[in-house]
């Protein structure tokens, strides 16, 4: 019965988080996006540029991403202090996951991440953007609830490992995707 | 360990070779379409792809 309150307690604070990282993540994309609607709409004749000149970068990024190139990838370091996370059950795990949910204050290893938000930016669609930013957010917190069979602290440590021992190939995978990203808005914007 | 560098870069290059495949079969199914839409999804596909990739970071 304890054990049952307790994991009710756990997955309601791993949804206050989710949705906090979700929203913050959505809040990220309408403010690029709406930044990019405010370009559009001095230059409108900048899109199909912009797309070109992001596919180019795009490829760049896509042989950094599988190790050809070692390029900066525009972030920053900055971490959560703990200090914020101490106060209430919930308002911790709203603090936390709203702050690393915006995706720009925090470290984001993959060069996938600033590439989206400069097509949102090129796309200048303010409802788009919030819906990118959305999958972004929600996609990103799914990662809680891979820890909902940790029992001890020591099985979140595992988990963390394993997942981390990952990273390469997911950098391999974002490479793929990034290239044929790349390939898309360097071709497609001059056939249509 | 020469040839274990050599034919990590080849495998690096045959996914690159096959993402830029993937983005110009794309480019070419939906050419005479609107290119915004098919950006769209794509933009949509590497959202998702960003948000559990950061899964496996550090």
């Amino acid at each position: 019965m304890e054990g049952t309150q307790t994991y009710r307690r756990w997955l309601q604070r791993a949804t206050v988080y989710a949705l906090a990282m979700t929203v913050a993540g959505m809040t990220t994309g309408v403010l690029v996006a709406t930044a990019g609607w405010g370009v559009e709409a001095l230059w409108p004749d900048a899109t199909v540029p912009l797309a070109i000149a992001l596919g180019a970068v795009s490829l760049v990024y896509a042989a950094h991403e599988l190790g050809f190139l070692r390029l900066p990838v525009p972030g920053r370091d900055w971490q959560v202090p703990a200090s914020w996370v101490h106060g209430t059950f919930y308002r911790s795990a709203v603090i936390f996951g709203g702050t690393v949910g915006f995706g720009v204050f925090t470290r984001v290893p993959y060069a996938s991440f600033p590439i989206m938000l400069a097509w949102l930016f090129v796309s200048g669609n303010v409802v788009y953007g919030a819906l990118a930013g959305l999958v972004y957010g929600a996609t990103r917190a799914f990662a809680i609830y891979s820890s909902a069979n940790c029992k001890e602290p020591g099985d979140v440590a595992d988990l963390n490992q394993r997942l981390i021992a990952l990273a390469p190939h997911v950098h391999q995978v974002t490479g793929v995707a990034l290239g044929a990203f790349a390939a898309y808005l360097l071709v497609a914007p001059l056939l249509s | 360990m020469i040839r274990a560098e050599q034919l990590t870069n080849a495998r690096h290059a045959l996914l690159l070779a096959l993402g830029l495949a993937l983005g110009l079969a794309l480019a070419a199914a939906t050419a005479g379409l609107s290119w915004e839409a098919g950006a769209a999804g794509l933009g949509l596909a590497l959202a998702a792809l960003v948000g559990l990739a950061q899964t496996c970071s550090a």
